[in-house]
Formats: C-alpha cells, structure tokens, sequence
C-alpha cells in the first residue's frame, strides 16, 4: 500500500461515518421534514463514493468494502414512507448535529482536495477524475449544512 | 351570436386561426334572469379571479346588483372569451353564507363583535409579542388571490414596519417552483414569453399543465390554432390521460416523481442529434459543457427504465422539440407539485436556452400561475424574495427599500430568505412562531398532512387570525376573525401569468360589515401606529389607487417596473404587460430579446440555489461565476422519489384539479351550477388496475396512507397504471360536523400527503406519496346510475365499462351530465345559456 492508498482508506472510512451521520440527523429530526429527507437524499452521496473508492482502491493496493455498513439506518437506499412528524424541541440539538456534520464535511472536502493534487502531480488521471467529483458534492453536503444552520439559529437565537 | 350551455361545452365554438393570425373575436356574455346585454344598466371593468389566465371581462350590473359578466373584446388576453368558472362563479358572492361581521373566540367559541373589538385584539396581541419576542413572534400567511395594492401594503406593513422576516403567500403551494426556476436559470422571476406565442408556435409542449381544465381560455387559444390551417404540433407530459394528451402529437406518462429523469432523457438526444444553436449558447449562456456532460448519462433506454416510458416515444418528442421552428412550452404543477420540482422545471429552461428560442415570437416559456394575482404576491415580495425582485442577498437592494420606505436598513429582516411557509409552521409547531394572520387562504384543506395541520393550527399557543369573506374550515379554528369584500365589491390591479395587468373596479358595495383587505391592512398599521424615520406614518396612502403610486415607485428601475401604468391608462384601455415604462409605454410583449438577460449580479433578484440540496448560492460565488449576466443552464442529476410503491402501499398518489372548482370550493362550492357538475370527490384508477382488483366504477373507495383515509368512489380510466388521482377541492364545510375526520371519513385529498417539499423552492409536494385501496362497498347499480352522480364528465377522464369477469373492458363517449341534471327536476330550471358572439 502506497500513500495514495492510506488516503483512499481514510477517505473511504470518512465517508462512511458523515453517510451514517446524515441518516443518524435525519432520523433524530423527523419532525423536519426537509432535515428528514435531505439528511437521505445527501447520504445517497457517500454511498457512491464509498463504491467508487472500492473500485479504485486495488489499483492503490487497497481493498475496500464498497458497501455502506448502515446497520438498517437506510435499508436499499429507499426511504420508509413517514408518519405523522411529532412535535419536539430540537431546534438546540439540531444546531449541534448540523455544525457537527458541517466540521466533517468540510474537513473531508480537505482531504479530497488532497487527493486532487496528489493525483494531478502523479498524473493520476481516473484518480482525478474521481476525487474532483466527490470532493464537489462534498462541498455542496456542507454548504447545506451551513445554509440549514443559518436557517435555523436566528429563529433559534432571536427567541431564546 | 349563438347560445351555448358552456357547462357542457368549456372550451365554447371553435373559430380556426392559421399561424401568424390574429386570435379571431368571440365576445363570451352569460346575464341572469333571461337579461339581454342591452337590458344592463352600467358595465365595470375587470378580469377574472378564478383562474390565473387574466381574461378580462366586464361585471354587468342591474338595479344596483351584479347580474352577470361579459368578456372584453378589446383584451389582449382572452379575445372576449370567459372560463365557465369566470361565466358562473361570481355568483357566490350574493351567498347569504358571506362572512359580514368580524368575530372573535370567547370561552372557546366563535362569537360576532365589531371591528374595533376585533381589531384591538389583533394589536393588543401583537404588541404584548413584540415586546415577549420581538418580530420573530409574528408570521403572515396570504392569498394568491388578493389584489397587488393590498400585497405591497402587507409587504411594507410587516417588513418595514413590524420587521419580521416570516411572509409567504399560498402561491407557496401553487408555483413557488415557476418563480424559482425562473430565477435559477434568468437570475429572475417573470415569464419570457407571451400567450400571443400560441399564435405563431410550430410546437407547443405542455409540461405537467393540463390546460384545458386550469386555463380554459388559452386551451380555446390552441384548440382554435389546432382547428386552423398549418397546427401545431403538441407534446404532453402528463400521467393522466388530460384532453391536453388527446389533443396531443406526441404523450409521455412517466412514473409520478421522475420527471427531471425524463427532461434529461429529452435534452440527451436534443443534444445527441445536434438540434442546438451554439452561436446563441455561446454568445449568451453559461453551463453548457456541465449538461452536456450530465445528460450523457440519460440514452432513452435508461430514461425509458426510469421513466416507464417506450424509449421510441422519448425519442419522438425530443424530436418534435429539436426540430421546432417555433417553440411554446407551457409549465405548470405536474412539474411544480412533483419530486426535483425546480430541477426538472429549469431543464425546460435549458431546452430553450440550447436550442436558442426565446425572445422572439412563439419562442416562448410559460411557467403558469395557478392562482389570479400568484404574480403579483411574488413582485410585491411576499412570496419568497423582496419587493420589486429585491434580492435579499444584495444589501444595496435592502438599502434601496430603506430609502423607500424612509426605515433603517436593519429593520428589513435579510439574513436570509424570508421564511417559506412550511417552515413558519413547524415554527408554530415547536412555538417559537405565536401569531399566524391568515388572508384569504384555506391552509386546513390545502395544505399537506391536514391531521398536523389541524394540529398546529389549533393549538391555544398560536394566536390565528382568519381575514377570508366565507366561512371556512381554517376560520373555525380562528382566534379572530376578519370580513374581507370580494372582487367586484373594491378595487385594484392584478396580474396574470403572461405579465399582464389588469384593473378590476368597484361595482357594489361589500355585505355587511366587510371591508376590502386593504383597508383592513391600512387599519393595523394605523392601530400599531407604525412610523417612518421621521416620525411620519410608514404606510402613506389612504386608497389603492395610492397604494398603486407607491407601488410604481417601488417598482421602478426594476424588472417588474409598473412606472409606465396608471389606473387612468388602465381604466378604459385593457391589459398592458409590464415592464411597462416611459420608453415602453405599451408594455413589453417579450422578455430577453437578443439575450438581455437580468441576471448580472447587481441586478438580479437570486443568486440561485443547488438544485439538489436547495442551499443558496454565495453572493461572492456568484459574481465569479455569472459576471457579465448571462442565462444559466443549470444541470441536475435524478434521484428517486421520496416515497416508492411498496407491498403496503402499491399506488402512487397524485392530486390535482378538475374545472369546475377552484382551490377549496369556497366560492365554486357556492354555485349550484358548477358544485352539481363535480358534487363530490372522487378516485381515478387505470383500466388495469381494477381489473385486478375486480373493481367497478362507482365503487366506494378507501385510500389509505400512513397520514390518513379518505372516502371516493371510483372513476375508471384516465389516468396510468400504478396512480391514483385524488381532486384536490373537498374540504369539509359542506358537511355535517359530526361526519367530519376524525369522526367520520375524510374526503380532503391531503388528509392523505406527506409532508414534504421541494428544497429548492420549497413548494410542497402533492404528487410523491404512496397509497393502498381497499373496496368499502359496492357502487349503485346499475353502475351508469353511478354516473351521473358524480364527477365532471365533460373534460376528464374517459369512464370506462370494466367487465370484471372477462377483464376486458372499452372507453365510451363521456355522457354529457349536463344534459342530464339540467332538465327540470321539478325546481326553478338552471340557465347555463351563455351568449357567444364571434365577430
């Protein structure tokens, strides 16, 4: 295993853990609807991304589970139809889950911009190819982050 | 000059048009009592209210009272034609059910009281709020259906004044998307097109609109080019067999929640085949290379998998799209109600933008309103962004509205969108939102999930005020309620969804005690006694003709600029298309000729958001990317809907309109003529479908989900297999409280919906859910009795007679219910006759 395939491990282990964090925001919201349904559709996200570094993982002398372990948290990639939301006073908590996830995120983008340059020196075009893509979307999971955050706080703040 | 029965015959007579003619003339009259026109008293302009077409029409008026209505021949928009609705509705307003004295609620009950009670309260409540929490408190929730003065009187009174950042409209529910994807892919809201496109398109695409009942005028429009030499072609994309998919060339009926799979489907082989003009996406737009590059991943057989769609027919309508000379595209709910509703909306956009066709005429996009003034509540700022197509993300745009309005720049809440409607009621779900004003909007039967709404709504944390001019299912659970009059009792401006504006005049007093909802508006604000910087009163007109003035003010400079108008140049003439200025002094027909778009970056009133998680887009970000201020082709990836058939629940569950009704009823509902043509709800199922489940039309259905039940007999036919269609329109005013959820059976279409919406422009979703159904009991029979009992026959579905035994099964001609309960029944015969005269 060469250094491009510690990265790779690490980002694969990264992705996996912000997958299960969004399912975990978006079941311990789901009386948020839009929390609820994005905290989903954006791990769907992850999960390609845990697939794709599988594929590309041996070529770094790596293998990697290219399924996401989420214990029954998103069973097939489809969601359960939802019941009636209850009523919660979360609105603190989900400040702390969202700027929770918004540190991972931003800090994986990091990591993925890493990879770019690694690969961009060692010619590595698929590589590239790869992490330019992910890193994107990466992004595009923490700016929602911080736009639900901004969202969220001043109501949050202006009543308290 | 004929008399038609236009119950029985929406669309009226046919009078054929070749391209690039003029829409012949048909003046529309229906009067009351056997009155001939010439027998009327006075005539007082207007336009019509219950759909968003804007035709215009003349309010007839007889000893003092309205007696019926006529189409204005002089109108750019209808030519003289009217909508049944429009022909019959106006009736309601004589109903002795009006609501005529304010109320308010006493030991639990609603009880009559005088304005200055009522209104007294509403301040008392809002003050003790503003000093326990500040503006945070305090949320308004208004129509699509009031009049522009009274939009921007709201706007300034609770920006400007009481400072909150919580304002929607129920255009929020109807096409918040076609504001959206307008500003996604032209940094800003307004149609590019104009109706007068029908007149010289090739190809007309319809996508998710079924015209011909939500727009009935415009579908005379194109039934007559359809009838005249040289027709267009039409493309239709609708899982209901609409008379729009009759009508059509070319019908796609994708699986409900895949419709931004399938208009990737459509532009892969646009592209494919080269059917683009790169010199007009070269000169004016930006992204090209992204859609090239993320629709390589939809050839018709992964779409036609997705979709479930023959692949042939994808690849027939992409070409009908990327041959036409002329291209319309009409967008209406299917789109904005469904899963990736702006995602999938914008690529009709980018099909535009790709293939160069905007900006001249038939190269037009029509993102349709639903409601009469849904436009005006989006210009005026109450829909989502600040008046005038302010940008909330521009801080010189804030500070233009402070000088307006002579406040300091940090009273005007901007530090973020204005909050969208669904999320002001989990605010008053979890409390932190206390008092919630209601104008002219029925949330209790439009919105998704009613049991939550209901929930919310009612709780004694949140002080409700209910300003409506009947009675309603949301008004029941109202703390104070207010008598608003009604078109034709107050006047004012509104405009439809080709940017026409029109004046609609006082012609009789409102009943009662109930008052215009502007004077209601200028009365808070006395009562609060909102000020200026200079101590002066905020809101600084009396009449609407004032507010109109400072209206054009505001407008002024911007895309919308209304500073050419005037009442006197409105009152006489007819509709004028903004923006109308000094050096547009008719108006302006077509928007973005040559590629001026308005969408620099000090100009436009979004900077957009991602398609997929709805995050806005950064000020900085923008300006990088979009300097110049070019149309943005934007690209998004299909992601499966939220909720997917399953063993539980096998159906896919869409709601929707029929033409007879508008919104909840409350004024249809009031007029025998158009409530016996569609007097209950009722369930579409496919042929297919009930077959298996040895189902009959006229069956009394149960439709579960997980939200609720609801009660409907059964329509065969229409609509595809695998979907459901429930009419949106039955509350429940109309029945006895006893038979009411959650003691009897539901019948409002959203005691069944989730609660879920579209991040980007947060208009919630009506067509995602899953369903099952279970048969309750059998259908009168014969199964023809049950005909004739229920339903709108004339336009919809096809009935079909399913012979459960064999399962074979054959359409037959729609029977005319009108020829059936309109003959005499023993009571007064109902007159339906309306006058068409084609000069």
């Amino acid at each position: 295993m060469n250094l491009i395939g510690t990265a790779i491990q690490q980002l694969h282990q990264s992705e996996q853990r912000l997958a299960l964090d969004l399912l975990r925001l978006s079941e311990r919201h789901r009386a948020d609807h839009e929390i609820y349904h994005l905290g989903r559709d954006l791990a769907r996200w992850c999960r390609e991304h845990v697939s794709a570094l599988a594929r590309i993982g041996p070529l770094y002398g790596v293998t990697l589970d290219p399924d996401l372990e989420t214990s029954g948290l998103l069973s097939a990639g489809q969601q359960e139809p939802t019941s009636p939301g209850e009523t919660d006073a979360m609105v603190t908590p989900l400040l702390t889950d969202l700027r929770h996830l918004y540190r991972e995120a931003i800090l994986m983008s990091l990591d993925w911009e890493v990879l770019i340059w690694t690969a961009q020196a060692g010619r590595e075009r698929e590589l590239l190819e790869l992490a330019q893509r992910c890193r994107s979307q990466t992004l595009r999971q923490a700016r929602w982050c911080s736009a639900k955050i901004k969202e969220t706080a001043v109501q949050a703040l202006l009543v308290s | 000059m004929g008399q038609v029965d236009r119950i029985a015959e929406p669309w009226g007579s046919r009078t054929p048009y070749a391209p690039g003619e003029s829409w012949p003339l048909r003046v529309d009259t229906h009067l009351v009592d056997e009155l001939t026109a010439d027998q009327v008293d006075s005539w007082v302009q207007s336009a019509s209210v219950l759909n968003s077409s804007g035709d215009a029409l003349d309010i007839a008026l007889k000893n003092g009272r309205i007696v019926g209505v006529r189409g204005r021949v002089v109108d750019r928009v209808n030519h003289g034609r009217l909508d049944p609705k429009d022909l019959y509705g106006w009736q309601a307003t004589t109903s002795p059910d009006r609501l005529t004295r304010p109320m308010i609620r006493r030991g639990g009950r609603l009880e009559e009281t005088d304005w200055d009670t009522a209104m007294d309260l509403v301040v008392a409540r809002t003050r003790q709020l503003l000093a326990e929490q500040g503006p945070s408190a305090i949320g308004f929730f208004a129509s699509g259906q009031l009049f522009l003065e009274e939009y921007y009187t709201l706007g300034v009174i609770a920006r400007g004044g009481i400072g909150t950042n919580h304002i929607d409209a129920s255009t929020r529910l109807g096409t918040a998307t076609a504001a959206q994807a307008l500003q996604e892919s032209f940094g800003c809201d307004g149609q590019p097109g104009s109706y007068t496109d029908i007149d010289h398109a090739d190809v007309i695409a319809l996508y998710g609109h079924n015209m011909a009942e939500t727009h009935t005028v415009l579908w005379s429009r194109v039934l007559d080019r359809l009838a005249g030499q040289n027709p267009p072609a039409l493309l239709c994309v609708d899982p209901r067999h609409t008379p729009v998919a009759r009508a059509a060339t070319v019908h796609l009926a994708p699986r409900p929640g895949t419709n931004l799979a399938l208009m990737n489907g459509l532009l892969h082989e646009i592209l494919r085949n080269g059917w683009v003009d790169q010199d007009y996406i070269s000169a004016y737009t930006l992204g090209f290379e992204e859609l090239e590059r993320l629709v390589a991943a939809y050839p018709p057989a992964q779409v036609a998998r997705i979709c479930d769609v023959p692949p042939e027919h994808i690849r027939e309508a992409a070409q009908l799209l990327g041959t036409a000379k002329r291209l319309l595209s009409t967008v209406a709910q299917g789109f904005y109600q469904s899963h990736q509703a702006t995602a999938a909306a914008v690529q009709v956009n980018n099909v535009h933008l790709v293939r160069g066709m905007l900006g001249r005429p038939g190269c037009g996009i029509l993102h349709m309103n639903g409601q009469p003034s849904a436009q005006n509540t989006r210009e005026c700022g109450i829909g989502g962004d600040l008046p005038g197509f302010r940008n909330w993300a521009n801080p010189r745009h804030v500070e233009e509205l402070a000088r307006l309005w002579n406040v300091d720049p940090t009273l005007i809440p901007h530090y973020g969108a204005p909050t969208h409607l669904m999320q002001m009621l989990r605010y008053a779900e979890e409390g932190s939102l206390r008092m919630l004003w209601v104008c002219g909007a029925n949330p209790v039967v439009s919105l998704p999930e009613l049991a939550r709404i209901r929930r919310i709504l009612s709780s004694e944390h949140l002080f409700l005020v209910v300003q409506d001019i009947f009675p309603s299912e949301t008004t029941e659970l109202a703390d104070v309620v207010l008598p608003a009059a009604t078109w034709g009792e107050k006047t004012g401006t509104f405009t439809n969804s080709d940017r026409t504006v029109h004046l609609s005049d006082k012609a009789v007093d409102p009943p009662g005690q109930a008052r215009p909802d502007l004077d209601i508006f200028l009365d808070y604000a006395r009562r609060l006694n909102l000020r200026d910087a200079d101590g002066q009163p905020l809101v600084k007109w009396r009449d609407a003709e004032g507010a109109f003035e400072a209206w054009k003010a505001c407008s002024a400079g911007r895309p919308c600029d209304y500073s050419g108008l005037s009442y006197t140049l409105l009152r006489g003439s007819s509709g004028i298309q903004w923006p109308c200025t000094a050096s547009a002094p008719e108006g302006t027909e077509h928007l973005y000729i040559n590629g001026a778009f308005w969408s620099h970056p000090d100009y436009c009133e979004s900077y957009g958001r991602d398609l997929v998680t709805g995050a806005p887009v950064e000020p900085a970000e923008y300006r990088a990317l979009n300097p110049s201020g070019r149309a943005l082709i934007k690209a998004a990836e299909y992601l499966p809907p939220h909720e997917v058939p399953s063993p539980a629940y096998p159906f896919y569950l869409i709601t929707g309109r029929t033409l007879s009704h508008f919104q909840t009823r409350t004024r249809t509902g009031r007029v025998d003529l158009l409530q016996t043509e569609a007097p209950q709800v009722w369930v579409e199922m496919s042929v297919t479908d009930a077959a298996e489940r040895n189902l009959i039309e006229g069956d009394l259905l149960e439709i579960i989900t997980p939200r609720g039940r609801v009660e409907a007999r059964l329509r065969i036919g229409g609509v595809r297999p695998g979907v459901l269609f429930l009419p949106f329109h039955y509350g429940y005013w109309d029945v006895p409280e006893d038979q009411r959820p959650p003691n009897g059976p539901g019948r409002a279409a959203n005691e069944l919906t989730p609660t879920d919406w579209d991040p980007v422009s947060r208009q919630p979703l009506f067509k995602t859910g899953v369903a099952e159904v279970a048969l309750l009991r059998r259908g009168p029979s014969p199964y023809r009795d049950a005909l004739f009992s229920f339903g709108d026959r004339t336009t919809t579905t096809l009935p079909v007679i399913a012979d459960s035994a064999s399962g074979a099964s054959s359409a037959t001609a729609p029977p005319r219910a009108a020829s059936v309960s309109r003959e005499p029944s023993g009571s007064r015969r109902i007159s339906t006759a309306t006058t068409e005269g084609v000069l």
